[in-house]
This record gives C-alpha cells, sequence and structure tokens, in this order.
C-alpha cells in the first residue's frame, strides 16, 4: 500500500524535472530499490501504472532494479550478495550472520522525449 | 530520446519533513519515540503500562496514535488521563512525517517530556517513514512466529529497540526466545532487547526505567 505515496513522490519529482529541463514526456523511469526499502516492484509498477495517468508520464516504463542485501558471516567473515534472506553460512555453518542494505528509493535517471 | 540524470532519493521528502519535525521537538524539550509493530503485539498495553510510570516520575506524556479507523486506542489512554491525538490514515498502512505534523499542528508541546508515536500497525510501510523520532521500536509477541525478524528484517534493521511481548503466553505456545533474539540480532547487532508481558508485568520496570533514563 504505501507503494501508492512512493509512486506519487515519483510523479512529483518527474514533475519537478521537467519544469527544469523542459522535456515533453517521459519514456522510462530507471528506479533504485534497496532491499531494506519495503518496495514490492510488483505492486510499485502498479501503483506507478495507475497515477501517472494524465501526465508527462502516462507511458513511461518504470524499470525497478533491486540492490539485493549483503550477508556478513560474523565469526568466519565470509561475505555474500543475497536475495532470499539469510540462512547458514556456506562456509562454516554458522547462522550468527549479519544484515547489511540499502532502505533507499532512488530515481536514477529519465529517458525523455525533448 | 535524451537522458537525464536524477539520483533523487523518493524518501527524501518525507526525510525534510521528518527534520523539520526532529527540530520542533528538540525544541520543545520532548524524546520522541516511534513504536513498529504487526497489529496486536501490545503497543498500547506497553504505553498503558508506561502511563502511570510516567505519572510518579513526574514526566508529562503525549501519544499520538495511529490506526486505519476509529479512535479506540486514544480512547483506551484518554482514560487513563494520558494527552493523547489519534490519526486515522482510512487505509494508508503507515504514518509519515506530513501526518504527524499535522496531528501536532495545534498541540503544545512545550513541557512535554516523552512523545510516543504509535504506528499504525504493520511490520513493512512505516519502517521506511522517519517521522522525525529519536528511538525507534520494534515491539513483537510470542504468539508470532519467532522468525519474524528473518521475514521482516527491515523493521528490525532499522530500529533501536526490540520488545518482546506477552512473555506470559510462552507456556502455550511454540515460540522459542532465543531463537526469536538471534533473529532479531542477526537483523541488527546493536538491538537493545527487553522481554515484557503487560499482563503479569514482568519485565514492565526494567523496560520503563530504561527508556526514562535515556529521556533524561
Amino acid at each position: 500500500m504505501h507503494e501508492l505515496s512512493i509512486a506519487q513522490e515519483i510523479l512529483d519529482i518527474i514533475e519537478a524535472q521537467r519544469l527544469r529541463h523542459g522535456f515533453e514526456r517521459v519514456e522510462s523511469v530507471r528506479l533504485r530499490a534497496g532491499a531494506l526499502s519495503g518496495v514490492n516492484p510488483e505492486a510499485l509498477e502498479f501503483a506507478f501504472g495507475v497515477i501517472r495517468e494524465g501526465t508527462c508520464a502516462a507511458g513511461a516504463d518504470l524499470r525497478i532494479e533491486t540492490e539485493p542485501m549483503k550477508l556478513v558471516c560474523r565469526p568466519c567473515g565470509y561475505s555474500a550478495i543475497d536475495c532470499h534472506g539469510p540462512g547458514a553460512c556456506p562456509r562454516c555453518g554458522s547462522v550468527d550472520i549479519q544484515i547489511d542494505g540499502s532502505a533507499g528509493v532512488e530515481i536514477v535517471s529519465l529517458e525523455v522525449e525533448q | 530520446m535524451s537522458r537525464i540524470k536524477v539520483e533523487k532519493n523518493v524518501y527524501n521528502r518525507n526525510q525534510e519533513l521528518a527534520e523539520e519535525n526532529r527540530r520542533r521537538f528538540q525544541q520543545a524539550g520532548a524524546y520522541v519515540v516511534n513504536m513498529i509493530s504487526s497489529p496486536g503485539s501490545g503497543k498500547t498495553s506497553l504505553i498503558e503500562r508506561l502511563a502511570p510510570r510516567c505519572v510518579a516520575a513526574g514526566r508529562r506524556l503525549f501519544v499520538i496514535e495511529g490506526d486505519v479507523e476509529t479512535e479506540r486506542d486514544a480512547d483506551r489512554l484518554r482514560r487513563l488521563g494520558v494527552e493523547a491525538v489519534q490519526i486515522q490514515t482510512h487505509g494508508a498502512c503507515h504514518l509519515d512525517a506530513a501526518a504527524v505534523a499535522r496531528a501536532l499542528a495545534g498541540a503544545e508541546l512545550a513541557g512535554v517530556d516523552l512523545l510516543i508515536i504509535e504506528n499504525v500497525g504493520n511490520l513493512i510501510c512505516p519502517t521506511g517513514f522517519d517521522l522525525g523520532e529519536q528511538l525507534r521500536i520494534v515491539v513483537a509477541s510470542t504468539a508470532e512466529g519467532d522468525d519474524k525478524p528473518l521475514k521482516y528484517p527491515a523493521a528490525y534493521h532499522k530500529a533501536d529497540v526490540c520488545i518482546l511481548n506477552k512473555m506470559d503466553l510462552l507456556a502455550w505456545v511454540d515460540f522459542d526466545v532465543e531463537r526469536f533474539e538471534a533473529a532479531a540480532r542477526r537483523a541488527n547487532a546493536q538491538l537493545q532487547l527487553f522481554r515484557t508481558s503487560c499482563r503479569t508485568g514482568e519485565g514492565i520496570d526494567a523496560w520503563c526505567d530504561w527508556l526514562m533514563q535515556r529521556r533524561a
């Protein structure tokens, strides 16, 4: 549900960019979402699809890249990039694993038609 | 077609409003706590337990209750003499900094020692929205699964304190406290852990004393 507020914020940022750069239409939006951002890509695409109607981003494609979290095994230091959440360390078998990840959602760039 | 570099964080605007809230809270001298949990873990009950301790310590408590519908939680606290405002989100799944600012628009915060914001019961959406708090608490209960921190790591990753409530139910539920706490620490090694029961009072003094000392 909070994807709707995020989608609205994306539209607001796009509108501010339009006023600044004076483009007509947005073709695509590149978005980077951290693994801990709480953003569900499908839900965000759906929300964005609903509220983009009638704006300069009406036909825009939302391209969401998810930044995976990093898991670090505390006892042995083994680290891995993971999308499935923590299990046991594949090297030493410990479950004492620290989770690091970004909580941000960033608009990286826009492809626009002048 | 051309490319425009934007590099803007979508949470920026909320972050700016949260910083405004934080400045207002600091000016008023209020210590602000954001409580996050799934529905029914005992957030309001924990505040009910805290309220008389605030009175005894001469601390003024103010509570913002966030719920999708009804004034029920604010009413529960008002019956105990606690100043409370209710935010009804009417469907929205979290509070944001703007909602908190609106709820407090007419409130006199000078003299408030402790402001508790009880977020909408949800472990996902509220985690992304800074409200201007100084302390974030995630509450869980033994009636839930002990793997909650693994399933919702962001809620634990971004909290300062984790309270495990309903300790009185342990005999009747398959909940492994050690496993829960290990999972919580996995998400966040710095988490301060407490175990409480609002029904028996277990752990309530330890938790409330710790919070009061933070405030002082």
